[in-house]
């Protein structure tokens, strides 16, 4: 469990970041994003 | 002789803090939460101004959501304080920053993403030069030691905070003079924050004028999305495209410094050779801009709908919203204050120099040369 964490905690932000949105945005290149209000 | 340093480089606790500074995912929910509670606040607070205003008949100009945002931010941390089980939440800022970035990339296509780069590398370049020699010049002549002088420059010219902890390492600066110029990049964002827009709106800027000057002369890359926004949309996303440009530049900024202290063995030196160099160059460069020119590339192709891609740019306003909200949230007026007045004096004449200089330059590259107008 800590060695996960270490591996998550040794990920810097930029990646992170990256991935995240590059969930966001592979789901909207499916089309299944739902819709986002402003 | 001391080894290459072109490992990371771990930030002290009294500069610039990590965006995760914990390990268990739990801590991070209060301040998070708290970041959407200020940044939704922030957004009402300008519907019902606004409705307000017009139901008194006063006629008071419309305060963006970005401004709302921050203020009450601002109001929170700098009267009742944030409680420590906020903070590991409010610091997660810098990574709503960096998402809100990347899927910004949905909103350019390459073309336009080369062209307005090509021509801020120029501005940018244009800019550090006049900009960063004058900051040295200033410091020297205020009596700052040269390693502080050297990070003002780093921070007025490149990008803030996440520069000078990148340069800290490789030039061996002192703790202090890390702080130091740390909180005065900070006071100076906060200020260009409030005296850009108004500026901006008095001079007759147009809206690429402006996310241009704003991406050039606003340091911190979160007050940057923050000023460009607050002028508008097209705007902040001008000013975003720009700072990115600046802040794959680090590398090289860093890398020039570093060997000016190395060679006067003040600094670790860099190991010989254009491997080592490349090395010292990806170590800090910001990872995340390649995740925007990735996206930017899928844009291009054509993979996104329109509905889709107007959903990505709402995913990157509200990113950008929890970002202004950490901004306030973050910033301790009390904690800039401290910092003394001779820094931070050497910074606001930083911030003129640099937002004198690149108006200058936008203007000269817009109005006279109509470089890429068309953007």
């Amino acid at each position: 469990m800590s060695d996960w964490g270490e591996r998550i905690g040794s990920v810097s932000v930029d990646w992170w970041a990256t991935a995240v949105a590059g969930v966001i945005v592979a789901l909207a290149v499916a089309g299944v994003l739902p819709k986002i209000p402003w | 002789m001391t080894t290459a340093r072109v490992g990371p480089i771990e930030p002290d606790a009294t500069a610039d803090e990590p965006a995760f500074t914990s390990r268990r995912p739990l801590d991070y929910v209060p301040g998070i939460l708290l970041l959407i509670a200020v940044g939704v606040l922030g957004k009402y607070a300008q519907i019902w101004w606004n409705a307000l205003a017009k139901h008194e008949h006063w006629r008071v100009p419309d305060i963006e959501y970005v401004l709302w945002a921050i203020v009450i931010g601002l109001l929170i941390t700098n009267t009742i304080g944030l409680h420590r089980i906020f903070r590991p939440g409010a610091l997660t800022y810098e990574f709503w920053l960096k998402v809100g970035i990347v899927v910004l990339g949905a909103r350019f296509v390459l073309g336009d993403v080369a062209k307005l780069g090509g021509l801020s590398l120029i501005q940018i370049l244009l800019d550090m030069a006049i900009a960063g020699t004058v900051i040295i010049l200033v410091a020297r002549a205020f009596g700052l030691s040269g390693k502080l002088g050297s990070l003002l420059a780093i921070g007025t010219s490149i990008c803030g905070v996440s520069a000078i902890v990148a340069a800290k390492g490789a030039i061996r600066a002192r703790n202090s003079d890390v702080g130091y110029a740390i909180a005065a990049i900070l006071a100076l964002g906060a200020v260009a924050l409030f005296v850009l827009p108004p500026l901006g709106h008095t001079i007759g800027l147009t809206d690429r004028e402006f996310g241009l000057w704003a991406g050039l002369a606003v340091d911190n890359t979160a007050e940057t999305t923050a000023t460009g926004y607050l002028y508008s949309d097209h705007a902040g996303k001008i000013a975003v495209l720009v700072k990115s440009t600046r802040n794959a530049l680090i590398g090289f900024v860093v890398l020039g410094f570093a060997l000016y202290w190395a060679a006067r063995g003040h600094a670790d030196k860099i190991a010989p050779g254009a491997k080592a160099k490349a090395a010292f160059i990806w170590d800090k460069f910001p990872k995340f801009v390649l995740g925007f020119l990735a996206v930017s590339a899928i844009a291009t192709a054509g993979w996104l709908s329109k509905g889709q891609t107007a959903n990505l740019a709402n995913v990157s306003k509200w990113a950008f919203l929890l970002t202004f909200a950490g901004v306030g949230l973050n910033t301790d007026i009390r904690q800039i204050a401290r910092t003394g007045w001779r820094p931070l004096l050497v910074a606001v004449i930083g911030l003129v120099v640099v937002a004198s200089v690149s108006l200058g330059i936008v203007l000269l590259t817009s109005r006279v040369f109509h470089w890429g107008v068309g953007v």
